[in-house]
């Protein structure tokens, strides 16, 4: 994912920005997005890339905030059943799986069993 | 230290935090899906942040459900007491809604009719419809459906999708 910033308003007097954020691919233009006060000291500009590195840092959980509360497509709204392990069961159909554990290299993660009793 | 295992299912998943006496832990609200906890063994505190606005919540009984609904949107910093063994129900779509109990030992037939139930073994082993479901494993309600149950020693969430 790469996070996008646009400053809309730089307030020099509070030392304060004033800025949008989202994701380069989100379904929406980037004004159309709420903005938000940041203040300048939590913004390391000693260096071009340590600014938006920093800049970008502070509004990531906001970008995530975004994309968790999209709508999701009708089209892409996964079936329920994760059951199988036969390839032809899933031919045709969406499926997935939420990425939360696929990253994080410190939760195991394994599937809970399921017990069946019809 | 502290040990975290992820147990997958299609609609929910199941999280065992293994937690030894005054660990520190924090979870941000990108992060939380936990509608309910089960304390195996152990006790703390939580205290959770939506905004500005900051909460404590303190479990200091074993063997119970807690509804932790009304913090699914807020970050949480906690710690334990005692050494602690927590057990979290997480759907992984935070907008649904769930109601979650924990069954009465002295349960002889269980019944939903939610188009999604299931049953959820926090603590030893339970019987159902002839089939044995040991700790951290689940079962699958039909809606309507009458199933014989034993809870026996075990301790059993049951969870359905509203």
């Amino acid at each position: 994912m790469k996070i996008i910033f646009k400053i809309i308003e730089y307030l020099p007097e509070t030392e304060q920005i004033v800025v949008k954020f989202c994701r380069e691919n989100s379904p929406k233009p980037i004004d159309e997005y709420n903005a938000g006060a940041i203040g300048t000291g939590s913004i390391d500009n000693s260096d071009p890339t340590s600014f938006v590195e920093s800049l970008c840092k502070l509004g990531k959980e906001k970008v995530y905030k975004q994309e968790r509360e999209e709508t999701t497509l009708k089209e892409n709204v996964c079936q329920d059943n994760i059951s199988s392990v036969n390839i032809e069961d899933y031919v045709g159909g969406v499926y997935g799986i939420d990425d939360i554990h696929l990253n994080d290299d410190n939760v195991k993660s394994k599937r809970l069993k399921r017990i069946e009793i019809e | 230290m502290t040990f975290h295992t992820t147990y997958r299912s299609p609609k929910f998943f199941i999280c065992v935090h293994v937690t030894h006496n005054n660990e520190i832990q924090f979870e941000s609200a990108v992060n939380r899906h936990t509608f309910y906890t089960y304390v195996t063994y152990g006790k703390g505190i939580y205290c959770c942040f939506d905004g500005k606005n900051a909460e404590t919540f303190e479990f200091l009984e074993e063997k119970k459900l807690f509804d932790l609904r009304k913090y699914t949107k807020s970050s949480i910093v906690g710690t334990n007491y005692i050494d602690s063994e927590i057990i979290s129900f997480n759907p992984w779509r935070i907008e649904e809604n769930w109601d979650g109990k924990l069954l009465d030992k002295d349960i002889k037939i269980i019944k939903s009719d939610k188009n999604y139930a299931c049953l959820v073994c926090f603590e030893g082993n339970f019987n159902i419809n002839g089939k044995d479901v040991p700790k951290l494993s689940y079962v699958n309600l039909i809606k309507g459906k009458e199933y014989p149950i034993e809870i026996r020693d075990s301790y059993v969430g049951m969870f359905e999708l509203l």
